[in-house]
């Protein structure tokens, strides 16, 4: 039964430098040079305070009358106390002790704080209520009372207090947990567990204590470091210190008597206190941060960037299009995306042109680049891309060539722009009036009835229904589809004379789409601007575009017009997709598929980069660049076995 | 129809949500029954907001139930509680839209999939191991997968080991939400393949939730088409797609472009036609009715009824069943006037 089907799978390509999440934390750190610094600085504490008997030069109680207040000398390397006793000798001796204090109290927070976070946060409802209140309860309590309360009770017991310490630290770190934990609750995979049969108890065990073990591990190094401040403190009232046991609260305690005639005393043990609290500190936020970039490692949809000789970064020249007619050429234009080791292309050698009043669709699977090509045009590209070569020409001026103040004179005018997260363009605390005013304002200098006369105009010209009460609400108040219209009518503002709409319609439903698709429609026959669309949708690039560009790992695959490409794909890769698509599919019979998946920036195969997908795949296709060439009727294709292919039939 | 007792039963089901500020309850699914029979796959197809997803919450447990009842193999499972349905992870089973969230980035895929064996108290050691790998086969990964991270895959193959999860224990129905929708075009066809022949090769049924008409119209058999929590209209879905009963159904098939776009502009210009010819064009949004069809404030074919009572479900003539109070005129003509 269970091996009746047996499919054949896609080969699985991790990238080289993935590691699995647990040592990623350690990793990372490692690399990290405050995290070394720090974590070899208290290592180094705690082996020598463990082997004081062998290495420390005297007895901790050995007297020295002599040399009693002696600086740093020879013979004392640290100096001498009141009694002549050596203070590196009682610093290593009274290490231990400290650091079992501060162990006792990370302990105790840990096996409290963990348990009731991830229980009030997983449970909620009473048992969180009540945890919040006694959580209160304490944080309004002085700890140093309570302690003091403790150590009546059982005098010079340093571990009854370190317990109590963390007692009192538990419900604050608690909350921390429970915090991390709330969301967690909620989780796709927590529900798949329970569906599973999973019972609460090892979910919690399993599921949320794996996730907030990391948040926790951090939160121990800040404990620690307050944990050592109270057992030095506990110390320096005298409260745990047995007489003369070497004690580093102590030995500031006896120092601060002495501190106008032998000021030096107090150097060692305060000084030594003081770097190792700093210690505890900074490596926790260096394991903070690594944490977080591990986590956004694990988020990524991609494995780690790849390692390995990064692409080259030389222009690869293409067939040049002739257009002497295009609003837009964007010629041999190439992105890369560079992290502190590597530079990874992600756009590579573009070339297009859009032309006036013309729709012109980026077509393409995720990672193809078309999102990025438009926003390189914008000049909007995130902060890691940058824009390493290439012209885009704006009847005929190179935009590239411009200073940031020139290009800004565009926006809005000349070039608009209709994202996919139309919310995200809108700022939520202002009204929908006064966002698209400024802009008005802006672009035609007018003010009063006439600015208001234009907003007006310009939520018609989007068919807003009711536009006068449009202009008074804010953001969070607009459907998708009437932010998606209040988004365009901002794009209008300027008259723009081409609109860049990247992905404008995924987010809505099917029936919105529509009616969005339409109104671009509409708005383009009014005003003759063109349109670059970017989008994955078959359907949406029928339905609007004239031409279209299909992208394929950072390089258009094929150029034609709607009606061709649709009719005729001169490109394997644009016919796999086509034939793939459910729609134009018998229900129930198997999809002609694509196998395999686009293969992430970085890691282009060389020679056509679609050949290990490609059913017409040869030796040839993977050893030498394959340029786009044109294939009559103004169409251009990138495949070099083209020729044969269509005299076969098989394309 | 068939005598065959159907795996799964939903009969007026009515799911409600508190609104926290106007102390509101807003029905997230009003009346919804459907049935699906073994080795068959049921579609449940809607814009967002029309309670699909709520439905496969209150199949699986996640949300209470208000009113009516869900049978599964004919035991009545509405509102179990926690302990009562862990039984039911081996019939009845899950894969979400986002294999990002669905997988626990903590674990490994190996442990992750062996987690419903072993909570089910079986298997164990070699022999788990043996089942692990053997359900990394059946979704087309190879047995190494089990040793590495969810964030070491892609999306389509994170969504294949969420599939491979949700066959651990063999179950008999499977709930894909959206379980497509999030991946690119080639992978998924990939992963709509793999649904037929594991479907096939196991004799599976699926309830197949998704907003893609395409989709639904490729792997199901029947179809429900909902809207604002209700059934508009359900039945075979090459009828259902091809020859709407009611107009909900209609503008939903419209509304998804076709791939084709001699085939579009043609669709285009026809509705064009329709629009022009029905001067009384769309009617105003009134808000929700509350007692009529909740379609009335878009539909173009709305008369005063459709406001005032809600149309009941009558049979259509291909089978299905519509809620539209105009499908006798419907019947007649394609396009009432």
């Amino acid at each position: 039964m269970s091996n009746d089907v047996i499919t054949p799978g896609p080969v699985v390509t991790t990238g080289p430098g993935t590691r699995p999440p647990r040592w990623l934390l350690l990793k990372t750190l490692v690399r990290k040079p405050l995290a070394l610094v720090t974590g070899g600085f208290l290592l180094v504490i705690i082996l020598a305070s463990l082997a004081a008997p062998l290495i420390a030069p005297y007895q901790p109680t050995a007297l020295d009358l002599p040399n009693a207040f002696s600086g740093p000398t020879a013979k004392h390397l640290l100096g001498a106390d009141e009694l002549g006793r050596d203070v590196l000798t009682r610093l290593l001796y009274g290490g231990l002790q400290i650091e079992i204090g501060v162990l006792e109290g990370i302990l105790t927070v840990l096996v409290v704080a963990i348990p009731l976070g991830i229980l009030s946060g997983y449970l909620g409802g009473i048992f969180d209520r009540v945890m919040s209140a006694i959580t209160d309860a304490i944080l309004a309590i002085p700890a140093i009372i309570l302690v003091l309360v403790i150590l009546s009770l059982f005098p010079n017991n340093s571990h009854v207090s370190m317990i109590g310490f963390g007692l009192l630290i538990s419900p604050g770190i608690a909350r921390i947990i429970r915090g991390v934990t709330l969301p967690l609750r909620e989780a796709d995979f927590v529900a798949a567990a329970r569906i599973s049969g999973v019972s609460e108890l090892q979910i919690m065990a399993r599921h949320i204590l794996t996730a907030v073990l990391r948040t926790a591990i951090i939160q121990a190094s800040f404990v620690a470091a307050s944990a050592l401040h109270f057992v030095v403190a506990l110390g320096y009232l005298g409260l745990t210190a047995s007489p003369g046991q070497p004690d580093w609260g102590q030995m500031v305690a006896v120092a601060a008597t002495q501190i106008t005639s032998h000021p030096w005393l107090l150097v060692p043990p305060g000084g030594l206190v003081a770097l190792t609290v700093l210690a505890l500190i900074l490596f926790g936020n260096a394991l903070r941060d690594s944490s977080a970039n591990v986590n956004q490692v694990a988020a990524m949809a991609e494995p780690v960037l790849p390692v390995g000789p990064p692409t080259p970064v030389a222009p690869v020249k293409d067939a040049q299009l002739p257009a002497p007619d295009a609003l837009l050429a964007v010629r041999d234009l190439s992105v890369v995306f560079s992290n502190r080791k590597n530079q990874t292309r992600i756009v590579d050698g573009v070339s297009f042109d859009v032309r006036p009043g013309e729709t012109v669709g980026l077509m393409g699977e995720s990672g193809a680049g078309k999102s990025i090509t438009a926003l390189a045009i914008l000049r909007l590209l995130p902060g890691a891309a940058r824009l390493t070569g290439g012209q885009v020409f704006f009847e005929g001026r190179d935009l590239v060539a411009l200073n940031d103040r020139e290009f800004d004179r565009l926006r809005g005018t000349t070039l608009g722009l209709v994202s996919q997260e139309p919310l995200s363009s809108l700022d939520p605390t202002f009204t929908v009036g006064s966002q698209l005013g400024e802009l008005v304002r802006r672009h035609d200098r007018v003010s009063g009835p006439k600015l208001k006369a234009r907003c007006l105009e310009l939520l018609n010209q989007v068919q807003l229904p009711d536009p006068a009460r449009v202009l008074k609400s804010y953001p969070h108040e607009l459907s998708g589809g009437m932010a998606q219209r209040v988004a365009l009518a901002m794009a209008l503002a300027g008259r723009p004379r081409l609109l860049v709409a990247d992905e404008p319609t995924t987010a809505l439903d099917v029936t919105v789409q529509k009616e969005i698709l339409a109104l671009f429609r509409k708005v383009q026959q009014e005003t003759g601007m063109a349109i670059l669309l970017v989008t994955h949708n078959f359907g949406v690039v029928a339905d609007i575009c004239d031409r279209v560009f299909v992208m394929y790992a950072g390089q258009v695959f094929e150029d034609a017009g709607v009606y061709e490409l649709f009719r005729r794909p001169l490109n394997p890769y644009s016919q796999g997709l086509l034939r793939a698509n459910p729609a134009k599919a018998q229900p129930g019979q198997p999809l002609q598929v694509i196998p395999g998946r686009v293969p992430s920036p970085g890691n282009w195969p060389p020679g056509c980069r679609f050949a290990p997908r490609c059913p017409y795949a040869q030796p040839e296709c993977t050893t030498r660049f394959i340029p786009l060439v044109e294939t009559g009727q103004g169409r251009l294709s990138r495949c070099i076995r083209l020729g044969e292919l269509v005299e076969k039939e098989l394309l | 129809m068939s005598q065959l007792q159907p795996l799964l039963e939903v009969r007026n089901l009515e799911v409600h949500y508190k609104r926290r500020r106007s102390r509101q309850t807003l029905k997230a699914t009003d009346g919804v029954s459907f049935e699906i029979l073994p080795g068959t796959t049921l579609g449940l197809v809607g814009e967002s907001g029309s309670g699909k997803s709520t439905i496969a919450k209150a199949i699986l447990g996640m949300t209470p139930v208000h009113s009516g009842v869900i049978k599964l193999s004919g035991k009545d499972i509405t509102n179990l509680d926690r302990r009562a349905r862990r039984p039911l992870s081996r019939n009845l089973q899950v894969v979400f839209q986002d294999p990002n969230s669905s997988l626990n980035p903590y674990l490994t895929v190996g442990r992750t999939l062996a987690e419903p064996l072993q909570a089910q108290g079986e298997e164990r050691g070699e022999k788990l191991r043996q089942r692990v790998a053997e359900a990394l086969e059946r979704v087309g990964l190879p047995h190494e997968a089990a040793n590495r991270y969810p964030a070491q895959f892609s999306g389509g193959q994170r969504q294949r080991i969420a599939i491979a999860r949700a066959l651990m224990l063999h179950p008999e129905l499977v709930i894909c939400d959206e379980a497509v929708s999030a991946l690119d075009l080639s992978v998924q066809a990939q992963i709509l393949n793999l649904l037929l022949e594991l479907q096939k090769g196991q004799g599976l049924s699926y309830l197949f939730i998704s907003h893609d008409i395409a989709v639904v119209r490729f792997i199901t058999e029947r179809v429900v088409v909902l809207y604002q929590g209700q059934v508009m209209e359900t039945g075979l879905t090459a009828a259902v797609t091809e020859n709407p009963a009611h107009p909900y159904t209609r503008e939903l098939v419209n509304s998804a472009p076709l791939p084709d776009p001699q085939a579009q502009r043609q669709r285009r210009a026809e509705e064009e036609k329709v629009r022009a010819a029905s001067p009384k064009a769309r009617a105003e949004v009134s808000g929700p009715t509350g007692q009529g069809c909740p379609f009335a404030g878009r539909c173009p074919y709305v008369r005063e009824v459709c406001r005032a009572t809600r149309p009941p479900l009558v049979k259509t003539e291909n089978g299905g069943l519509t809620a539209c109070h105009r499908y006798p005129e419907w019947k007649s003509s394609a396009n009432p006037g």
